[in-house]
C-alpha cells in the first residue's frame, strides 16, 4: 500500500512537471504565405514571421503545462529604434517643444508630431514643415501622457510628457526606417494537439498550426 | 512678252486684291487659333483618363501649393505669425463640364476651372483683420496641352489688379492662357501639377512686363522660363477661408488664412520663386540633400521570365499598371522614384519582399525568389509583380510625399496613428484588400486578355482573376471574413498558377502559360 502511494506520488509529480521544447520549428504553410519560425532555447523562445516589407519578431519565456503551450512575450532584446536628443533651453510655465526631424543621415524628414494620452490614444497631431521642423506648446494637464514623433515607414519615438513639462525644449529626432516589427508584451496560449520529435501541432480555437522541426 | 501700263496696273490690282484676301485669311486664321473652339466630348474623356493616371485629380487639395504646416498669417488675429493646423483646406474639384478649348497651331489647349468648398485665392498680400476679400481677385484653372506626341498639364492662376477689376468693361473670366483682355493688368502664376510654383509673370494692359515667354512645352517637359527685362519682386500668398458668404463683389469669411508661399526672384531663371518650404537640394517633398536619380525600373538582375511579364504589364491600362509606371518616364505625375527588381533566395514559403525607401539613392528594392517560380505560370508572375509593385509604390509615395500620401491613403494613415505599435506589413495589406484587389484583378484580366487566355464563361474569368488578385493577402481581416469554402477556392486558384497543383497536391492545368522561370 505504501509502495503504491509512493508510485502514485511520483507519477503525479512527473505528470505535473513542466515539459520543455528545444530547437526550431517552422510552420507548414502554402507557398506565398509568410514563413513562420519559433525557436525554443531553455525557458525562452524567439519567433520570426517574415513579411513582404518587414519581419515580425517576438521574444519571451514559455511553459508547457497540461498540454498547453503558453508564450509570454517580453520586450525584444536589442531592438532597432529611432533615436532623439533632448536639449533643455529654459524653464517655462508650460512645455514649449521645438521639433527637428531627420533621417539617420541627418537629412530633414517630414514627419508627424503630437500628443497622446496615457493609453497612447492620439490627442492631436500635426506635420512638420518640409524641413522637418515644427513647434508645439503643451499646457500643463493630466490628459497628455506622451509626446510622439513618427512617420509611416519609420520607428516611432514616444517621450513621456513629464520629461518635457515646464520646460522649453528642442528635440532632434532621428527616425530609422522600420525593417522589423516587434511583437508587444502579451500572452498567447495554444493547446498542444501533438508533439513528436519532428512535429508540433498546436491549436487556438478552430485553427490548427502544424510545425515541423528544423535541423 | 510686253506688258503695257494698263495691263500692269490691272495685274497689280489683281495681285493686290489677291494679297489682301490672303492676308485676311491669314489674319483671320491666326485669330481663330487663339479663340475658343467647341469642346469635344471625346477629348475631355481622353484628358480625364490621362489626368486620372498621371495627376490623380481626386487627390488634389488646396494644401498642395505649400507645406501643410506652414507659417500662417491669420486675419482673425492680426498678423501674428503662428503655426497651426489648416482648417480651411479643401479639395480642388475640376469642373470638366465648364472646360473651354482653344487651338494653338498643332496644340489643343483645354482650360478646366477649379472649384473648392471654401474660399481659395492667390494674392500678393495677406488680408488684414476683418478685411473683405474681393471674390474675383483671382481664379485658378488647370490647363491641359495636347499635341500629337503627348499631353501635359499645369495650373494657371490669374491675380487681377484692382484697376482692372473696377473697369466696367473687364471680364476676368474671359482671360485665358493664350489670350488676355486688352486692358488686363495683373499677375499670372504657373504651378506644376504637383503644386510647385514654377513661373510668375506680371502683365500690364496685356503687355508682359517680364521677358518670360509663354509657358509652351519644350522637349524636357518643363515650362520655359526666361530672364525678365523688367523684373518686379513680390510675395505670393495662398488665401483660404471658411465660413464665407458672398455679396455682390466681396466675400466675408469667419476665418481667413494667408499662407506665405515665397518671394519671386529676379536672378537667373527670373520669374521663378523662392519657396521657403522647399528643402535644400531640391528633390520631392520630404527629400532634399540628395541628387535626384532618374525615375526608372532597374531589372538587370531579374530573371528574363519576369522581365517579359513586367514589360507587358508596364504598357497596359489599369490603375495598378499606372502605379508601376510612376517608376518610369512615361508618367509626369511622380517625382523621381526608382524601383529595383532583382532575384534573390528568400526563406521558406516567401515569394517576394520589398524593402524600405533608400533616401540617399532614392530607390526601393523588391526581391523575388525565382526558384519558387520554376513551375509557375506567367499569371502567377504577373500577380506577384503587381502585388509587390503596390508595396513599392506605397513605400515610395509615403517616403517622398507623406502629406499627400497620408491624405490619399487616409484609412491606412488612420490605422497607423491609432495603433500603438503599427505593423506596416499589415497596414499595406489591409489597404490592398480594401483598395487594390479589384484593381489588381483588372490588370491581371487585361494581361490575360492580351494573351487570349480562354475561360468557359465571363463569370469564370472574372472570378478567376479576382481570386488570383488575393495572392499575399491571406492574413488580412477582409480575407478572413470570407467563408472557408471561398478561402480554399482562392487558395487553390493561386496555388495552381504557382505550382501547377492544388491544395491536395493533385496536378492541375494552369490558366496561364508556363512562366519559363528556369534557373
Amino acid at each position: 500500500m505504501k509502495l503504491i502511494f509512493i508510485l502514485l506520488l511520483i507519477m503525479t509529480s512527473y505528470a505535473c512537471k513542466a515539459q520543455t521544447l528545444y530547437g526550431s520549428y517552422r510552420e507548414k504553410k502554402m507557398i506565398g504565405e509568410p514563413s513562420h519560425t519559433i525557436s525554443f532555447n531553455g525557458t525562452t523562445f524567439k519567433e520570426e514571421i517574415s513579411g513582404d516589407i518587414l519581419k515580425k519578431m517576438g521574444f519571451g519565456s514559455y511553459t508547457v503545462k497540461n498540454n498547453k503551450l503558453i508564450l509570454n512575450y517580453k520586450d525584444y532584446p536589442k531592438q532597432d529604434t529611432s533615436k532623439y536628443e533632448l536639449i533643455y533651453l529654459n524653464q517655462s510655465p508650460h512645455s514649449n517643444i521645438d521639433v527637428s526631424v531627420f533621417d539617420l543621415d541627418t537629412i530633414p524628414l517630414i514627419a508627424n508630431y503630437g500628443c497622446r494620452d496615457v493609453r497612447d490614444l492620439v490627442i492631436n497631431m500635426v506635420s512638420t514643415d518640409k524641413n522637418g521642423k515644427g513647434n508645439m506648446l503643451v499646457f500643463d494637464n493630466k490628459t497628455v501622457g506622451y509626446f510622439v514623433i513618427d512617420c509611416v515607414g519609420y520607428h516611432r519615438i514616444s517621450i513621456p510628457i513629464n520629461r518635457l513639462m515646464h520646460k522649453s525644449v528642442a528635440i532632434k529626432a532621428y527616425l530609422k526606417p522600420q525593417k522589423n516589427y516587434y511583437i508587444d508584451k502579451m500572452t498567447k496560449v495554444f493547446k498542444i494537439i501533438k508533439t513528436k520529435e519532428r512535429e508540433l501541432i498546436l491549436t487556438n480555437g478552430p485553427t490548427h498550426y502544424i510545425f515541423e522541426k528544423l535541423d | 512678252m510686253k506688258i503695257n501700263f494698263t495691263d500692269a496696273l490691272k495685274l497689280s490690282g489683281q495681285s493686290l486684291y489677291f494679297a489682301i484676301i490672303v492676308a485676311f485669311l491669314f489674319i483671320s486664321s491666326c485669330k481663330k487659333e487663339y479663340e475658343e473652339t467647341k469642346t469635344n466630348d471625346y477629348l475631355i474623356l481622353e484628358l480625364k483618363n490621362w489626368a486620372y493616371n498621371n495627376i490623380r485629380p481626386q487627390t488634389l487639395t488646396t494644401a498642395i501649393f505649400r507645406g501643410r504646416q506652414s507659417k500662417i498669417m491669420s486675419a482673425e488675429k492680426g498678423n501674428d505669425a503662428q503655426r497651426q493646423l489648416m482648417k480651411g483646406d479643401s479639395k480642388l474639384s475640376l469642373q470638366w463640364d465648364d472646360a473651354k478649348t482653344y487651338l494653338n497651331g498643332n496644340e489643343t489647349i483645354v482650360e478646366v476651372p477649379i472649384k473648392t468648398k471654401n474660399i481659395f485665392l492667390f494674392n500678393l498680400t495677406a488680408p488684414m483683420k476683418n478685411e473683405k476679400i474681393r471674390k474675383d481677385k483671382s481664379f485658378t484653372r488647370m490647363v491641359f496641352i495636347k499635341n500629337a506626341q503627348k499631353i501635359e498639364s499645369f495650373f494657371i492662376t490669374f491675380i487681377f489688379d484692382d484697376n482692372y477689376l473696377i473697369d466696367a468693361s473687364s471680364s476676368p473670366e474671359s482671360n485665358s492662357y493664350l489670350k488676355q483682355e486688352s486692358n488686363f493688368s495683373g499677375f499670372m502664376l504657373y504651378h506644376d501639377a504637383n503644386g510647385n510654383l514654377i513661373k510668375t509673370q506680371y502683365i500690364n494692359n496685356a503687355t508682359p512686363k517680364d521677358k518670360a515667354v509663354s509657358a509652351k512645352s519644350n522637349p524636357n517637359n518643363k515650362l520655359s522660363i526666361a530672364l525678365p527685362d523688367e523684373c518686379i519682386q513680390y510675395d505670393v500668398y495662398e488665401i483660404i477661408g471658411t465660413g464665407c458668404y458672398d455679396d455682390t463683389y466681396y466675400t466675408y469669411c469667419e476665418n481667413v488664412y494667408a499662407i506665405y508661399l515665397g518671394r519671386t526672384t529676379c536672378e537667373s531663371g527670373g520669374g521663378g520663386v523662392t519657396n521657403p518650404y522647399t528643402p535644400p537640394g531640391g528633390g520631392g517633398g520630404g527629400g532634399g540633400g540628395s541628387k535626384p536619380s532618374p525615375r526608372e525600373i532597374i531589372d538587370s538582375l531579374l530573371n528574363k521570365c519576369m522581365k517579359d511579364v513586367k514589360d507587358i504589364l508596364i504598357t497596359q491600362n489599369g490603375q495598378v499598371n499606372a502605379l508601376l509606371r510612376s517608376f518610369t518616364d512615361d508618367n509626369s505625375f511622380s517625382p523621381n522614384y526608382t524601383w529595383i527588381l532583382k532575384n534573390n533566395t528568400l526563406p521558406s514559403t516567401d515569394l517576394a519582399a520589398t524593402g524600405s525607401w533608400d533616401r540617399t539613392k532614392r530607390n526601393v528594392t523588391t526581391e523575388i525568389d525565382d526558384a519558387k517560380f520554376s513551375n509557375a505560370s506567367d499569371l502567377a508572375i504577373a500577380k506577384t509583380l503587381l502585388h509587390e509593385g503596390v508595396h513599392a509604390y506605397l513605400v515610395a509615395y509615403f517616403a517622398n510625399d507623406p502629406l499627400n500620401a497620408n491624405k490619399e491613403y487616409s484609412v491606412l494613415f488612420d490605422e497607423y496613428i491609432k495603433t500603438k505599435n503599427p505593423d506596416l506589413n499589415a497596414l499595406h495589406h489591409n489597404e490592398m484588400a480594401r483598395k487594390f484587389v479589384e484593381q489588381i484583378s483588372f490588370s491581371l484580366r487585361d494581361y490575360g486578355n492580351s494573351l487570349n487566355y480562354v475561360f468557359s464563361s465571363n463569370y469564370e474569368k472574372e472570378r478567376f482573376y479576382i481570386d488570383l488578385a488575393w495572392g499575399g493577402l491571406f492574413e488580412t481581416n477582409v480575407f478572413k471574413t470570407l467563408s472557408i469554402d471561398e478561402q480554399n477556392r482562392i487558395k487553390n486558384v493561386i496555388l495552381i498558377e504557382q505550382k501547377g497543383e492544388d491544395l491536395s497536391g493533385t496536378k492541375r492545368t494552369q490558366k496561364g502559360k508556363t512562366g519559363g522561370c528556369k534557373l
